[in-house]
């Protein structure tokens, strides 16, 4: 039998929450909302399973989950359990599972009209060959079956359908007396309770608060109080909240809260007090200690867990409520902290955060971990630890670490879990670093740093400490002046940009005496001596000092990149794609182009066919550029990739070459070439210099003036003078603008 | 020839004295249960307003299936032989960003869901407006659905239109349908600084001169609407629809600041939300004077006026921030 549960309560509750996000969607704009944020603190550590839907989550409805949407499926499992075990050796569990989760109701159906008349046709012949009709329990069960199903053709309506009727109402009063019959009559006690639970379901469909109300009244001092009880008092609580009896929903749903953990969820979407004086007055109905604490226990999830908290405290420290509000209590209070290295320094940092947490909930936490009353203390002397090392008490938070570890069950994860908060307690806590800190570091910094990357716990929470143990070490090493570790440990762009951080740092790396400590900061680093040498090289071909240039690059690995177009190459449109394709014969290496424009060099340096010499170095500095088809000559870690790198617009180098070529060009084509050539350089720097600080361009592209070009040099000098020249036709086919430029002057 | 000339020049002379047409009043309901109070009531009666476009459903993706399914459906408690009801449908932009959506099915389903709503209640409709704040990405899936929306169902269609897509036209392109309806509203982001997220003439004043140049015909929605941010450690975690500001501000959990936000000094339960001690309040909404300016400015800045200005919302608690007359006088500024 499939169910669904409070679908009317919970969709309503759970479309609340979608309405709710989808505001936020729809109106846009930055809620300044983190997934995880800077938690280091993993709620699942210790406690159970059936809480996490209610950990504290900054950007999902239920945490793990979002929505919930397990009403058809929920209690699958333990239904088939159920019937399996009362079906034992009379139904084989497929036939079982067929009947309570698959399309069977037409089966159920002639079985039962079988039942009731006696009469057999072929379907029942061939059911008598797979199945003990004749057996009581099977009877039983089919019987149930075919009244359960009558109840699911409504509770199992899908709402999420194109239909506007509203179908969820379930009117046969027949089948309610029908089925409060057969409970009152049945014999075992099995059906006796699936019976129960089914009279329940139908006054809930029935939307009778009165009758399901009554008819629980009477029953429920004789009813097991396992998962079908509190099923059914999920749904004497939905009816009292559709009747605006808020106390007593909220009362009733805390009950099911506290009792039954896979409902968990299904209360807290359920569980709302409207106004103070209801909730006050559900706190009135709580009868005993527990169920109190039942209610705190469903309304700090809502409310102040720190309230919740203190209240059930007092009432039952060995609430196992307790902890999953700890939990939330400090997820919420890790959400207060602020790690801004770039702009903060370290006493500033860790003197906001500890104001940041407050400070009766520190005093609290750390006063209920010592009296050491809870019934999982290790968890609290882990939290009160954690906040001890916010608060810089990296003395007292070691004793709370320890206390933890001698009481706590030692799973990989409560392991992981005391061994990352230790490990911050122990770098949070220095003012300074030297060789004695750094052996004393080593070993968590590898486990954190490299094996955490491999594998951990499922769902273990390192990443954020990982990120902030790195920037503050760093922050450390700069104020002490060290900029390589600083570097090592939290790389700036920029730092290669002054030469002498730059000498240090591959000074350091080429260091074949590193100790332990230097070797791992080397290993989590981001560069190597391959990506600075390339660097160092791409700076020096742009400085035009092409023998450093072939120097660094030859110690680089990045000499064998190939380039994906002839970079010699000057077309009159710039179509990397177009040059990318084009097939070459050889690709050109990164130190191959070096070389050969080093021999370019050396032949106009002798004047040695000057004109085709210094078109070619032209293109080449061109091609290099932003702008040409050679970009990968540039790209590499410390420069960056595609857009990153938009930074290389310069082409006066190319600028300096073509020029040379104009004053060495002989013929009307060869000149009309150079003047081009230079208006593609002219055009590259108005548009850099255009484009540099509109921030929209890339996305709405807004051109506020509409202006795609302007008259170059170039363009005047082929239109007046070479307009005779076969070039100067070329030009006309391939370039709308100046084609356009042409016209526009007739 | 000459004695037909005075002719023209005094016909055409009589036509460019002619006043030009104001617009149209009309409302927004946006409630999931139809049922008009008196004030409301009196209100349509004494602007003379005929037309309310009535948000049916809204469309979103199911969680764990990832279809488009009808969200919240009205329901009607009255009956409203004496108005024009125009269906609006508020599709989530994410339905078009799924890769599921199939743009003729959810057409033919919408159309067959506003069908079965007018059924069951006895309306009769001419007219479907579609509410989709569409991006750039959706924009292919999201005109496609209109075009085929508006061949299926044959009646007039129209859609909102929001200042970035006015501003953007040609990144985010223009739906092909009778008339958009400019929403002169939520500009701003929704935020813990002092802004109004609702109306900001700085924000106003980047869109307006766009206007002019939009190739589709516009009517103008303007607001009347108020919310509070509720803030708390001053992030932004919810909006508070339709606050009572007078029952918190002498409600003794809740304390007025000197910016006239409002600050939680006890936890409490209010209206079926927690408001934890440090709690802040910003209440948002448009003055009379801003409404008018609003109204205004659009005037300036069209270049057509428009034939119906729809105000959001229909809500008797709306009204009770505006003279009667405001209503009146915002035609007057067209």
């Amino acid at each position: 039998m499939k169910t669904t549960f409070l679908k009317n309560c919970a969709i309503v509750f759970s479309l609340c929450g979608l309405l709710f996000y989808g505001i936020i969607y729809a109106c846009g704009g930055d809620w300044g909302w983190d997934y995880d944020g800077n938690s280091s603190f993993t709620p699942e550590t210790f406690v159970d399973k059936s809480y996490s839907p209610l950990f504290f989550s900054n950007y999902q409805y239920f945490y793990g989950i979002g929505f919930d949407t397990e009403h058809v499926t929920r209690f699958n499992d333990e239904v088939l359990s159920d019937w399996n075990g009362f079906l034992k050796g009379v139904c084989s569990p497929k036939l079982v599972r067929y009947f309570l989760l698959e399309s069977s109701s037409k089966d159920v159906i002639v079985l039962r009209n079988y039942y009731a008349t006696n009469k057999k046709n072929t379907s029942v012949v061939q059911w008598e060959k797979k199945l003990k009709l004749n057996d009581p329990k099977v009877k039983s069960f089919i019987q149930f079956m075919y009244y359960a199903q009558i109840l699911e053709s409504v509770s199992k309506s899908d709402s999420y359908d194109w239909t506007y009727e509203n179908k969820t109402v379930f009117e046969n009063r027949e089948w309610l007396k029908a089925i409060e019959k057969k409970y009152e009559t049945a014999t075992d006690a099995f059906m006796k309770n699936r019976y129960w639970f089914q009279t329940i379901k139908g006054y809930y469909y029935f939307q009778s608060l009165h009758l399901a109300a009554n008819f629980f009244e009477k029953t429920q001092a004789s009813t097991p109080k396992n998962t079908l009880y509190y099923r059914g008092l999920s749904y004497i609580a939905g009816l009292e909240y559709q009747t605006k009896n808020y106390a007593k929903a909220n009362y009733l749903f805390s009950q099911v809260f506290d009792k039954c953990p896979p409902l968990r969820v299904v209360a807290a979407s359920c569980f709302h007090p409207q106004e103070q004086a209801d909730w006050e007055q559900a706190l009135k109905l709580a009868k005993t200690n527990d169920e109190k604490v039942a209610l705190w226990a469903i309304e700090g999830y809502f409310g102040d867990e720190k309230l919740a908290l203190e209240k059930i405290y007092a009432l039952n420290p060995k609430s196992e409520h307790l902890h999953y509000l700890l939990t939330r209590l400090i997820n919420i209070q890790e959400q207060k902290l602020v790690f801004d290295f770039a702009k903060k320094s370290i006493s500033e940092i860790k003197s906001e955060n500890k104001t940041a947490i407050d400070e009766l909930t520190y005093e609290w936490v750390v006063k209920i971990a010592q009296d050491e009353k809870t019934s999982k203390t290790y968890l609290w002397h882990l939290a009160a630890g954690y906040l001890q090392t916010l608060k810089g008490n990296f003395e007292i938070a070691k004793i709370s670490y320890a206390k933890a570890e001698q009481q706590m069950p030692s799973t990989p994860l409560a392991k992981s879990q005391l061994r990352l908060l230790r490990f911050m307690n122990q770098w949070y806590a220095l003012e300074g670093i030297n060789a004695t800190n750094e052996i004393a570091l080593l070993p968590d910094l590898q486990w954190l740093y490299l094996d955490c990357a491999k594998k951990t716990p499922e769902n273990f929470r390192f990443y954020s400490a990982s990120m902030l143990s790195k920037m503050y070490l760093s922050a450390l090493y700069a104020k002490q002046g060290n900029l390589v570790m600083a570097e090592l440990f939290n790389s700036k762009s920029g730092f290669y940009i002054n030469p002498a951080q730059l000498n240090a740092m591959k000074l350091f790396l080429s260091k074949s005496n590193k100790t332990a400590f230097e070797q791992l900061a080397t290993s989590i680093y981001g560069y190597n001596l391959n990506d600075i040498n390339a660097y160092q090289a791409v700076e020096a071909t742009f400085q035009n000092q092409i023998p450093q240039a072939i120097a660094f690059m030859e110690q680089s690995n990045y000499a064998k990149e190939k380039l994906y177009g002839n970079p010699f190459k000057g077309g009159i449109q710039d179509c990397h794609d177009c040059d990318h394709a084009e097939p070459q014969k050889t690709k050109y290496s990164l130190l191959q182009l070096l070389v050969i424009i080093k021999e370019k060099q050396n032949n106009l340096a002798v004047n040695k066919e000057i004109f085709s010499n210094a078109v070619l170095l032209g293109n080449a500095f061109y091609n290099i550029t932003y702008f040409g088809n050679a970009r990968h000559f540039y790209e590499g870690k410390i420069n960056g990739y595609g857009l990153e790198t938009y930074s290389r617009t310069d082409c006066s180098i190319a600028k300096m070459y073509y020029q040379k070529a104009l004053a060495a060009a002989k013929t009307d084509e060869q000149k009309a070439q150079c003047y081009y050539l230079l208006a593609k350089c002219e055009r590259n720097e108005y548009y850099t210099n255009k484009y540099k600080n509109n921030e929209y361009y890339w996305y709405w592209g807004n051109d506020e003036d509409k202006i795609n070009f302007l008259a170059w040099n170039g363009f005047k000098e082929l239109k007046n003078n070479y307009s005779n020249t076969k070039f100067y036709q070329e030009v006309l086919q391939e370039c709308g603008y100046f084609k356009t430029y042409v016209e526009e002057g007739k | 020839m000459k004695k037909i000339l005075p002719l023209i020049f005094f016909s055409l002379l009589l036509s460019s004295c002619q006043p030009k047409e104001r617009p149209v009043l009309a409302f927004y309901y946006w409630k999931t249960f139809f049922s008009l109070s008196d004030k409301e009531k009196q209100t349509l009666q004494t602007n003379h307003i005929a037309t309310i476009y009535t948000r049916y459903f809204d469309v979103d993706l199911h969680p764990s299936n990832g279809l488009a399914y009808p969200v919240s459906p009205i329901y009607f408690g009255q009956s409203l032989k004496q108005f024009q009801i125009i269906p609006v449908v508020y599709i989530k932009n994410k339905v078009f960003q799924s890769g599921i959506t199939n743009t003729t099915d959810l057409a033919l389903k919408t159309f067959d869901f506003i069908n079965q709503i007018n059924h069951k209640n006895q309306i009769s409709i001419t007219e479907i407006q579609i509410d989709c704040d569409w991006t750039v990405a959706t924009k292919g899936k999201y005109l496609d659905f209109l075009d085929k929306l508006k061949h299926i169902s044959k009646k007039k269609l129209s859609a909102t239109i929001r200042l970035h897509q006015i501003k953007y036209f040609k990144k985010t392109k223009i739906p092909n349908v009778d008339y958009g309806v400019l929403m002169y509203y939520n500009m701003g982001e929704i935020a813990s600084n002092t802004k109004n997220s609702i109306y900001d003439s700085e924000i106003a004043e980047r869109y307006l001169t766009s206007l002019e140049s939009y190739p589709l015909r516009l009517n103008v929605a303007l607001p009347i609407f108020s919310w509070a941010i509720h803030i708390r450690n001053g992030k932004v975690i919810g909006l508070r629809n339709k606050i009572d500001w007078h029952d918190f501000e002498t409600d003794q959990h809740f304390v007025i600041l000197k910016n006239n936000w409002l600050e939680v000094v006890s936890s409490n339960y209010k209206k079926g939300i927690f408001y934890r001690k440090g709690d802040k309040l910003k209440p948002e909404s448009v003055s009379e004077d801003d409404l008018l300016k609003m109204a205004e400015e659009l005037a300036e800045n069209q270049k057509e006026t428009p034939k119906r200005i729809i105000i959001y919302d229909l809500d008797e608690f709306n009204f009770n921030h505006y003279e009667n007359n405001i209503f009146e006088k915002l035609r007057n500024c067209f």
